[in-house]
């Protein structure tokens, strides 16, 4: 009996020092690149740096309007309780157990099954889902995603990832914008010892290209991160597990053209809606549904063994 | 939990705490005083849906438990589930501070139980001259009441009554001052409680006065009931993994 009562009392293991570690390496190289690429900007002399400022400036402003951005880019509806009791009963459940605010709620009516959360904090959250995920899954399936959600909302990921994006924002501005800021100052510039136009660009894409495989890998890992979060306060790891394979199930089966109109929003759903094989691996925003399982499979054995 | 925590991406569930419950029993005066409340004589202590393998262990236990405490306080506790698979102690008694320190005895032994941070909110009901229902809820996580009032149309509340209750109760015990923390609980299985589609819940009312106050004997009555709340969404029926 005591033996049992502290494996409830502990419950799902929280932490992965693995995790962690992977996160810690994959943020401290994409402030590296990010470094070089200020500094080349900074040597490349006053008009540069503005263009660094300005591009960084209007991405942290995106970070304001997360909410309403996604929202419409994604076509999602906010959603009162009288539309969707159960939806809206399940998630007012959840946030007891998040100790969070009760996010909005919306429903995006599409066929492809899917949730996401986003809002630049707890106080501005939204938990978005499919009518297509409304349709699939269970009601122990549908807490575990929203719960899944919820973890994105504590742990800030919508917040976390637009940060980490800004200077990879610069970078790719100053890529496609290149020639023309280049054709722009012409070869007139006076100053000896300066980078060219040339090196900016190609550093601007180095940068550009290093941080977004960066920036994906640190998504992958705040999935994973999300997935435990939401087998530590559910306790029920086999529900998501179960859910993402019915997802997962359905994906596949749903045309191209649908899954692209789903797609700028798919760095923060629960399984990427861009699901072609030439994506996984290195530039996926989601872990494979193979490396989610064995996670979940792993949290599930964690708790029976205690 | 930290914002550290938050950033490096590791969630720990909030801790459970039930320290303040008992203060509600020294409120009575002013609610009936400024307000015209009475208790309804019903309580209600939610548990999240008890899914995982060392939960499962446990629900028998729970059973036997609760059989126990109600042996003990003289108050009749039985076993409810909502629609959402949560899992309700439901102790009936007519004096609020008797309910009130029969719920904490439930929660101690739910805690002792190693229930812990699965334990929830505390519900307690009241009724006004008219007979309108309204709710004081215990969050467990925030340590702290809130009043829970439904309004006239399906799923509104009443925030004006709210914060009369609120501010009636503020001297005597803890109120969430954080508004948006003042979670709805739809679909409790009370008297007078708004249901899953928003309406008065004559399901669970009637199934609650039928029940008997030991549901130890039977094991997954709530399954089979709780799936007969869902007829309105049927592709989300649980599973019956709660009880």
């Amino acid at each position: 009996m005591s033996d049992r009562r502290q494996r409830l009392a502990r419950g799902v293991p929280s932490g992965d020092a693995g995790l962690t570690a992977r996160m810690g390496v994959t943020v401290l190289l994409l402030a590296a690149v990010y470094a070089l690429l200020v500094a080349v900007l900074w040597a490349a002399g006053g008009s540069f740096v503005l263009i660094g400022l300005v591009v960084a400036g209007l991405a942290l402003a995106q970070y304001f309007y997360s909410d309403r951005l996604v929202l419409a880019a994604m076509g999602a509806r906010v959603v009162s309780r009288a539309e969707a009791p159960d939806l809206v009963d399940r998630i007012s459940r959840l946030a007891v157990q998040f100790d969070l605010p009760i996010p909005r709620v919306a429903i995006i009516d599409s066929d492809v099954p899917n949730a996401l959360a986003t809002g630049r904090d707890p106080a501005h959250s939204v938990v978005a889902v499919t009518t297509g995920i409304l349709r699939r899954l269970d009601g122990p399936e549908l807490d575990a995603v929203l719960a899944h959600e919820f973890s994105h909302v504590l742990h800030r990921d919508a917040a976390v990832l637009t940060m980490a994006a800004v200077f990879a924002t610069v970078a790719s501005f100053i890529v496609q914008m290149g020639f023309w800021l280049g054709l722009g100052r012409g070869e007139d510039r006076d100053g000896e010892g300066r980078p060219s136009v040339v090196v900016v660009y190609l550093v601007s894409l180095g940068v550009w290209l290093i941080s977004f495989v960066l920036i994906r890998a640190l998504s992958r890992y705040r999935e994973l991160a999300a997935d435990r979060g939401s087998a530590a306060v559910t306790g029920a790891p086999s529900q998501l597990a179960s859910a993402l394979v019915k997802i997962s199930g359905a994906m596949g089966r749903i045309p191209d053209a649908d899954l692209r109109t789903v797609e700028p929003g798919s760095a923060l759903l629960i399984v990427p809606a861009f699901s072609r094989q030439s994506l996984v691996g290195l530039l996926a925003t989601h872990p494979s549904l193979e490396t989610r399982l064995e996670q979940l499979r792993r949290l599930e054995a964690a708790e029976l063994s205690r | 939990m930290s914002l550290l925590d938050a950033l490096l991406g590791r969630t720990r569930p909030a801790r459970s705490r039930d320290e303040q419950l008992i203060a509600l029993s020294s409120a009575a005066v002013s609610l009936s005083a400024e307000l015209g409340l009475q208790a309804s004589g019903q309580a209600a202590i939610v548990i999240r849906p008890l899914d995982s393998q060392a939960y499962r262990d446990a629900d028998a236990d729970l059973s036997r438990l609760l059989e126990l405490a109600g042996r003990e306080t003289g108050a009749t506790v039985t076993r409810q589930a909502d629609p959402y698979g949560y899992a309700w102690v439901v102790i009936a008694d007519p004096d609020l501070a008797d309910l009130v320190a029969n719920a904490y005895q439930v929660s101690i032994e739910l805690r002792d139980a190693g229930f812990g941070d699965a334990v929830l909110a505390a519900a307690f009901g009241f009724r006004d001259a008219a007979g309108r229902p309204a709710f004081l809820l215990y969050s467990f996580k925030r340590a702290a009441f809130y009043p829970f009032v439904p309004g006239p149309g399906d799923g509104e509340r009443d925030n004006a009554r709210e914060l009369q209750l609120a501010s009636a109760v503020g001297r005597e015990i803890p109120v969430e001052p954080d508004q948006a923390r003042w979670y709805p609980m739809w679909a409790m299985p009370l008297d007078g409680a708004p249901g899953a589609s928003g309406h008065p819940a004559q399901p669970h009312a009637e199934r609650q006065r039928g029940d008997t106050p030991s549901t130890s004997s039977g094991h997954q009555p709530q399954a089979s009931d709780s799936s007969a709340d869902n007829q309105a969404h049927p592709e989300q029926r649980h599973n019956g993994g709660c009880c």
